[in-house]
């Protein structure tokens, strides 16, 4: 039995990001979908400590991973660069994407029971600076 | 004395020059004297318009309002802040230009024929006119023994359909296509996706949006026959056709029959059923009675992507 309810959250480009539970247990995963998405525009999709207002979200936990299942960071790109092509998942038609991603009690030496950490998207390096694609659905750490 | 020669000449080799309509404004030098073969001209634009990127050609000066086909592909350059591009219009852009080139068969000698740099709006304002200006070249001649190589002829289709700059192909969000091209020289040909709004895998295109342009370059490395080049192949986006599948539905059935409904568009979209007639639906399901009946499809659409989904399906119960 979830220990919260789904949470879902709509971007300013009208995409919308869901999570299947927000209070969650240590080393738990979470389901996250994605619609709307703009395909042209590659975003990180994370647990993430939730940044200072306007800045990107950082640290995370885990590291490009193309795996899937059980990790905390996914890369999802329709159009990315050769050098990593094979290392993203690509976006399905809509703009839309599924993953699972594992909520983890510690993000470095960050210990979210104690700071606020978040599901996170924001645009992928190609554009770090763009803010506009950010999305965060906070998450506590039971 | 030498003093007022030297500055004479530095303004002679970085002339400003602007045709009349056009906003870009030109600078860059040296334009006169040029060598045969390896010359350099270094060039910064300034006001370049938002509206779309620009293409700097060496070409035959053409008749006024029109543009010439007698240009050097081989030194062709983009000008744009999209991806792929030669140069970004705010940078110092190095132009080369050469004495002669061909055209097909044809060998264009500049000492001979008026040539000059012609600079003109890209692909994505292709039918606009107003950038277009001619900057006269000057050559000296050729030195004994030089040889023009010829450039290399690249034909590409997408779709099976041939693609210049000139024709640009027009493809809807997610439409499968794929591009092929020959090199005349036979040599090695590379694929690159300019804009993040088709993706290219291998040979394969995936456009990511239904509105606005894209555009694949095909380069030819060349060889001992030919020269090197690159053809831009332009794409015009539109919305994407949704759709729910492979679904249709017979023109009769018997009495009483059910027909399972696709619950899901080709986009991924919750496909919503209303039957008028003698039918019903539930649960992605319609159950046909005796007599005509109609079911109505529909889905929402996505901006900037694809059109909402609307179809009718009419089957006669008997």
């Amino acid at each position: 039995m979830p220990l919260s309810s789904a949470a879902s959250i709509k971007g300013s480009q009208g995409q919308t990001l869901t999570v299947s539970k927000t209070t969650v247990k240590s080393g738990s995963v979470v389901t996250v979908k994605g619609n709307y998405f703009d395909e042209t525009v590659g975003i990180y999709l994370a647990f993430c400590v939730i940044p200072a207002k306007g800045k990107a979200p950082t640290p995370c936990g885990g590291g490009i991973n193309k795996a899937g299942l059980g990790e905390a960071s996914f890369w999802i790109s329709s159009n990315p660069p050769p050098y990593a092509i094979g290392l993203t998942e690509e976006f399905l038609p809509g703009g839309r994407f599924t993953q699972k991603v594992k909520i983890s009690k510690k993000i470095g030496k960050f210990d979210c029971t104690k700071v606020k950490c978040a599901i996170t998207v924001r645009a992928d390096h190609l554009r770090s600076n763009d803010r506009s694609s950010d999305l965060f659905i906070p998450i506590t750490v039971k | 004395m030498k003093k007022l020669v030297l500055v004479a000449l530095i303004a002679s080799l970085l002339t400003p020059v602007s045709a009349q309509a056009a906003e870009t404004k030109f600078v860059g030098g040296p334009l006169t004297n040029l060598d045969y073969q390896g010359a350099t001209i270094n060039i910064q634009l300034s006001n370049v318009p938002a509206k779309g990127g620009l293409y700097i050609q060496q070409c035959v000066e053409a008749p006024a309002g029109t543009r010439s086909a007698q240009c050097n592909k081989a030194v062709e350059l983009w000008i744009s802040s999209a991806r792929g591009a030669s140069f970004l219009p705010t940078a110092p852009i190095v132009f080369k230009p050469t004495g002669s080139f061909l055209v097909g068969t044809t060998t264009v000698d500049c000492t001979v024929s008026k040539c000059g740099i012609f600079m003109r709006f890209d692909h994505t304002v292709a039918s606009d006119l107003s950038e277009d200006q001619f900057i006269p070249l000057s050559f000296k001649a050729a030195s004994a023994g030089t040889t023009t190589l010829p450039v290399d002829e690249i034909t590409a289709k997408i779709n099976g359909v041939v693609v210049t700059t000139r024709s640009p192909i027009t493809l809807s969000y997610r439409q499968f296509a794929t591009v092929s091209a020959v090199s005349k020289a036979g040599a090695a040909l590379t694929y690159t996706s300019l804009a993040p709004a088709c993706a290219l895998n291998g040979t394969e295109i995936t456009p990511l949006s239904g509105v606005g342009e894209c555009a694949i370059s095909v380069t030819s490395a060349g060889n001992s026959n030919a020269s090197p080049i690159t053809a831009i192949l332009p794409i015009r986006l539109s919305l994407g056709i949704q759709t729910v599948g492979e679904f249709t539905t017979p023109k009769s059935i018997k009495a009483g029959s059910k027909i399972e409904l696709p619950s899901l568009s080709n986009f991924g979209e919750k496909v919503t059923y209303k039957a008028s007639g003698s039918c019903s639906v539930a649960l992605a399901r319609a159950t046909v009675r005796k007599g005509k009946c109609t079911i109505s499809a529909t889905a929402p659409g996505k901006s900037k992507s694809y059109k909402a989904l609307n179809q009718k399906y009419s089957i006669t119960g008997k």
